[in-house]
């Protein structure tokens, strides 16, 4: 043992020898000479190792220059820099908080950029843009869903179909997102034609070209099955018969948060802002399954078992729905179904007649997986709190930068050692406040985004970390993107003139003591 | 003209083992175990006090087989420099500004 440590010593001795620069070599020999008198083991090996800290600061000092010189070899200076990299080294080998790090420089130009919280069309059709040259379908294929720009979604999911046909499926999203009952797509046909030419087994197409003749029928506002033109109600029988033998009924939600977990990730981007805002809400065809509901009221209303069971067949494939309120129709369907099935009578009563799809339904069914996030908002307060020391550590990092370009600029006109060491420490203390700070900010906001990207269906993670939203930027009451750029404004002024005030104070000329 | 020069405690701490003998040349190895002054922190205390023409060093030839050992003493100015800043000094060192002559 004893043998090994001094082995380790000479060795240490000859690399601060070795690491040390040419006009400290005197200093170093006398410190190795030094060491032939140390007694003890571990006490020799001890002296070893200050030896080469002090070649090595020696050798940055004289990179840098004489001005670092005296600012770096300084323990008041070294300590609290170890201490800040040596923070930096655990907080980012802890994989929540490298998660969460991920996705926080392009959230912070998305929050900074006049406080919006996607990414605009512009800088979409920029990432469209570099992906088409790198043939990257994926990314083309969630920009299209992302778009707001309705004409310029549709060729591009085109394209990105172009370089991957099993991405077929997006024209769903993008048909359904821009189709409003005020306005709706010239192109919808030609396009449902597409999607079921892709995907013929599936009822959603059905459903959708079904939808579509409802609402050229401008009954809007009429009891469900009813139209003014016999015809057209034909043809939606017609339709919604061939949504009724469909093999299976596929929202290809789960697809769809699969595709934009991968992009999202790869592009650093949250989805807590990205994703959330444009998927849960707008992707589910909830009145053409309503529809679709209704006339299966009306087969099961028909007496006709044969036309019963088709209608429980559909409510078992609605099953198959990633959206809970799909689910809860199909449920309710299949369940009415099968209790006159049971009796084998015909329905009687209010359910008879009842052809409303929403009826039977509550809340709850509606979206369940709202009551948590309703909950988690309850505890916005926590969340405003949290969200609060977020700005402020980043405030403060920003601010520990911001004190070394002050610094910089001060020391064109004076350098003083002093000043450097003052700044270095500051800005080394700053920023490992603001590095925990930050960690344990981002705690939560870390653990539901790494449950997110490894969750096997991230919907449900997703809706799991739905309150975290509120992490991305200020508190609810600062939420108006003015606000949030005043925020940052008087947070980076209010900063910059404590550390002008701090700044004067050290550069100021030293009052000489009376002898 | 008086000038101000600030100082690490760890500065402090070695010129008040150097000024306890004055006039005694001491070894690096000395002087770490009376300041209790790792290696890494004693020698860039030793060599600015050096560079600032404070501290005299010279080589003591050693044993065959062994090398020669650095000594130290302070220079008439650094016993001027130390013997102004110490008697100011409170028990605990702490950085300070001391009462050096112009040109420092």
């Amino acid at each position: 043992m004893e043998r090994a440590l001094r082995r380790l010593t000479r060795w240490l001795l000859r690399v601060a020898y070795a690491l040390g620069p040419a006009g400290q070599r005197e200093w170093l020999q006398a410190a190795i000479a030094e060491s032939e008198f140390v007694k003890g083991p571990w006490r020799s090996l001890s002296w070893a190792l200050g030896t080469v800290s002090f070649a090595g600061r020696g050798r940055v000092a004289a990179f840098l220059g004489t001005v670092w010189e005296e600012a770096l070899m300084n323990r008041r200076t070294l300590g609290p820099i170890a201490l800040l990299v040596i923070v930096l080294a655990i907080l980012t080998s802890i994989p929540v908080a490298r998660d969460a790090a991920s996705i926080g420089p392009v959230t912070a130009r998305i929050v900074l950029d006049m406080g919006q919280r996607e990414l605009s069309d512009r800088q979409l059709q920029r990432l469209a843009k570099v992906a088409e040259q790198q043939g990257d379908a994926s990314t083309m294929a969630f920009v299209a869903m992302h778009l707001g720009n309705a004409p310029a979604a549709m060729p591009m999911a085109k394209r990105a179909i172009a370089l991957n046909p099993s991405l077929s499926w997006i024209e769903y999203p993008i048909i359904e997102r821009t189709w409003t009952p005020s306005n709706y797509l010239a192109t919808f046909d030609r396009e449902t034609a597409e999607a079921v030419a892709a995907d013929p087994g599936n009822a959603l197409a059905y459903l959708l070209r079904a939808e579509r003749i409802r609402r050229e029928d401008d009954c809007l506002l009429c009891a469900p099955g009813v139209f003014h033109s016999p015809s057209r109600r034909r043809e939606w029988e017609a339709v919604m018969g061939q949504a009724f033998s469909a093999p299976r009924y596929d929202d290809y939600l789960e697809r769809k948060f699969r595709l934009e977990r991968q992009v999202s990730q790869a592009l650093h981007l949250s989805p807590f802002a990205m994703v959330m805002a444009t998927s849960f809400f707008t992707t589910a065809p909830i009145s053409a399954v309503g529809e679709a509901t209704s006339y299966g009221y009306e087969l099961i209303a028909s007496g006709d078992p044969r036309e019963t069971a088709r209608a429980v067949r559909f409510g078992a494939l609605l099953q198959a729905s990633q959206v809970p309120i799909v689910r809860a129709m199909g449920r309710q369907l299949q369940t009415r179904g099968l209790a006159v099935l049971g009796t084998g009578t015909g329905v009687s009563g209010s359910a008879s007649t009842d052809r409303n799809p929403w009826t039977g339904l509550s809340r709850s069914d509606l979206w369940p997986g709202m009551a948590p996030v309703k909950r988690a908002l309850q505890r916005s307060a926590i969340a405003n709190s949290l969200a609060l020391l977020v700005q402020a550590s980043l405030a403060v990092g920003a601010g520990s930068g911001l004190l070394v370009v002050v610094g910089v600029a001060a020391l064109l006109l004076r350098r003083k050692a002093r000043v450097w060491q003052s700044l270095l420490r500051g800005s080394a203390i700053a920023g490992t406040l603001a590095a925990l700070v930050a960690f344990f900010a981002y705690l939560p906001f870390g653990q539901a985004y790494s449950s997110y990207l490894k969750a096997p269906t991230p919907l449900g993670a997703l809706i799991a970390a739905a309150p975290f939203d509120a992490f991305y930027a200020l508190p609810y009451f600062l939420a108006t993107p003015q606000a949030r750029v005043c925020f940052w404004w008087l947070a980076t002024g209010v900063l910059s003139l404590l550390l002008l005030w701090r700044l004067l104070l050290l550069a100021r000329p030293a009052l000489a003591k009376p002898a | 003209m008086l000038q101000l020069v600030r100082m690490s405690f760890q500065t402090v701490r070695v010129l008040e083992a150097l000024l306890s003998q004055p006039s005694l040349w001491r070894y690096g190895y000395d002087i770490s175990s009376e300041t209790s002054l790792k290696s890494g922190t004693l020698y860039p205390v030793l060599m600015r006090l050096h560079q600032r023409g404070w501290l005299d060093a010279r080589w003591e030839p050693t044993e065959p087989g062994r090398p020669p050992r650095h000594l130290y003493r302070l220079t008439a100015e650094g016993l001027q420099a130390a013997r102004a800043q110490l008697p100011v000094k409170n028990s605990r060192p702490q950085p300070r500004t001391v009462l050096g002559q112009e040109g420092n």
